[in-house]
């Protein structure tokens, strides 16, 4: 597991699906108001901006695939919805000819809106430096990836540590290390039971009262890791692919913003409906898909241990749904709301008996909480 | 698959309420029922009616339901409503505890009040001589199983259950403290003092709720009465629901206020 292993330049893992189309969405880019930097029919290069946000147009999103420009949708104000891709050929990695620091890199290959900032989960200002970054070990396809690939992980972790003056904190389950703790990198190895990064997040850092951490998952870590030591821009990521019953069916790589139905179809496995790979997933679950909101009015909150135990430790989650369900911001802040994003509410919103989407719920309160900062 | 099932059982609670505790009060309520099948049927009737009447016409009104918690009290005034009450008493208490207590709040699970207690207690009110009474020895063996069934689930927070005990045995001890009552009071303390909607939702809240409802069960209880005063344990659970959510918003605010010494 050492970072002084030789050098990897082939891919690892199974090799990334073709797909028909590479849909790239606005909707993976909170905070930012993005538009298209390339026209329908134009031959695009893998690692070639495609989108930028309109005020810092250095937060590019880039090409995951060389192709043509099959589709470019934009709403008011030419802000792009999608961009759609038809590629070439299959995703592969790219040699890199840009030079920089890691925040250059980072910008030029579309990483850096991989990163969300805690409080209210926003990609970061490319002028911005955050208390800590927290790196996302937990899901099963990123620990085979940085299983695979310690060098790079190794490489990425340091590079990281040049876009904060605090610790790197790389996220992992119980085991032997993914990485090795050297300089400001630390492993947090600590809870072995099943958790995610709010938990971590609520232990380690917690940002309810004034600071700022970013997190990212770990295989853009390894990603930069490929960018600065080996020279190779890869777009590509591992996916984990859950059967309906909740066990894991097997593995894919593939392009960001890929549609995996026909791949997991090909392979008789359960496919959701069709829909591109968001950013910064790593976990295809059909019963997590098959969640549709409703219009009707919520029910009671059923306050049951296994709804009080589905926030991090610590948390006054009755309290806090209540306050969400009300949607009052102030109480659900005093309750520790800030260190919480969408994603952290999917077990309270599966559990809760009220048919609330709490994910939902908790962007409008962030949201109004960060237009009164 | 012990540890799945009660996973299982905990994981699907919220949404399983209602079932889980109309499925706990169903065993004592059909032993009740074939004890004495021409007394109790009047009485079955009569708050079975009133329940989902009341909850039909507020899910009418609203347009929308659900309408089978209103079955829960029901089944809690059928078990200790005393027998010389006639069906339209019962009923009328059942009714004014439904609305009072859930219904204008928008339905079971948004108000703050144990809807069985209530219901007990506007009976007493009401009609005074119409005290609630402690079920028979065989209805109470019946209510055991339900009775670990929603702790299991966790639709009654043990800790209300827990401390209830230790400040009933710490307020009676050591004269009025006799076995006899322990299986009474489990009944009073599992389904109407650890009311899901009723009892505080933090931890050290519930503990004091157990105490406070514990201690005044003893401490309300006639002076000479033979076995549990259920009086006192309905007048008790009420209460201990009005300070619920003082004791939440003290357990809060008690820990936001140490969080902020230990971080100053």
């Amino acid at each position: 597991m050492s970072c002084l292993e030789p050098q990897r330049k082939g891919p690892f893992g199974p090799p990334a699906i073709l797909p028909d189309t590479v849909t790239l969405e606005a909707r993976d880019l909170p905070g930012l108001r993005p538009v298209a930097c390339v026209a329908e029919g134009a031959e695009v290069a893998i690692g070639a901006a495609v989108m930028q946000d309109r005020s810092r147009p250095e937060i590019r999103v880039v090409a995951p695939v060389a192709g043509r420009v099959e589709r470019v949708e934009a709403g008011l104000g030419c802000r792009a919805i999608r961009v759609v891709i038809r590629p070439d050929g299959a995703a592969r990695p790219a040699p890199v000819t840009v030079e920089g620091d890691t925040r250059d890199l980072m910008l030029a290959y579309g990483l850096w809106p991989d990163l969300r900032t805690r409080p209210f989960g926003r990609v970061p200002d490319p002028d911005a430096s955050p208390d800590a970054i927290l790196v996302d070990a937990l899901s099963g396809a990123g620990v085979l990836a940085a299983q695979a690939t310690p060098f790079a992980l190794g490489h990425g972790l340091r590079a990281l540590t040049a876009l904060t003056k605090g610790p790197v904190i790389l996220c992992q389950h119980g085991g032997p290390a993914l990485a090795s703790a050297e300089g400001r990198v630390e492993i947090d190895a600590l809870a072995p039971r099943h958790d995610g990064m709010a938990r971590r997040l609520r232990r380690l850092r917690s940002v309810a009262r004034g600071v700022e951490v970013w997190v990212l998952d770990v295989q853009t870590a390894i990603a930069l890791g490929r960018l600065c030591a080996e020279g190779l821009f890869d777009a590509t990521r591992l996916v984990e692919i859950v059967t309906p019953s909740g066990g894991v069916a097997g593995i894919l790589r593939a392009p960001l913003g890929a549609d995996l139905a026909p791949a997991l179809k090909e392979r008789g496995w359960t496919a959701p409906a069709p829909r591109p790979l968001r950013r910064n997933e790593t976990r295809i679950d059909p019963r997590c898909d098959m969640a549709v909101p409703s219009d009707a009015a919520l029910g009671p909150i059923v306050p049951v241990p296994a709804l009080a135990t589905s926030l991090p430790l610590g948390m006054r989650t009755i309290p806090l749904l209540r306050a969400l369900q009300i949607g009052d911001a102030d109480t659900a802040r005093r309750l520790g709301c800030l260190d919480l994003v969408e994603e952290d509410m999917r077990a309270a919103s599966t559990i809760c008996a009220s048919g609330a989407d709490y994910g939902l719920l908790l962007r409008r309160v962030l949201d109004e909480l960060e237009a009164e900062r | 698959m012990r540890g799945g099932y009660l996973a299982t059982l905990r994981a699907r609670a919220a949404r399983d309420a209602t079932a889980l505790r109309l499925a706990a009060l169903a065993p004592p309520a059909a032993v009740l029922f074939l004890s004495a099948p021409g007394a109790a049927w009047p009485h079955l009737l009569a708050v079975v009616t009133a329940a989902l009447a009341c909850a039909l016409v507020f899910a009418e009104i609203r347009g929308r339901g659900p309408v089978f918690e209103a079955l829960v009290p029901a089944l809690l005034m059928f078990l200790f409503a005393p027998p010389e009450a006639s069906p339209g008493q019962i009923a009328f208490a059942l009714s004014l505890a439904l609305v009072l207590g859930s219904l204008i709040f928008g339905g079971a699970g948004f108000g703050f009040l144990s809807i069985g207690a209530l219901s007990l207690a506007l009976l007493a009110f009401s009609f005074p001589p119409l005290a609630p009474v402690v079920p028979v020895d065989a209805v109470i063996w019946a209510a055991l199983p339900g009775g670990l069934l929603v702790l299991l689930a966790g639709l009654a927070p043990w800790r209300v259950v827990l401390a209830g005990a230790a400040g009933f045995a710490l307020a009676a001890w050591p004269a009025a403290l006799d076995p006899g009552y322990a299986l009474p009071l489990a009944l009073v303390l599992v389904h109407l003092g650890a009311d899901p909607f009723g009892a505080p939702v933090t931890g050290p809240g519930q503990w004091l709720s157990g105490l406070m409802t514990g201690g005044l069960v003893a401490a309300l209880a006639a002076p000479g009465l033979p076995g549990l005063d259920l009086s006192a344990g309905v007048f008790a659970v009420l209460l201990a629901n009005l300070f619920a959510p003082l004791m939440d918003a003290g357990v809060i605010a008690l820990a936001d206020w140490r969080e902020e010494a230990r971080r100053a």
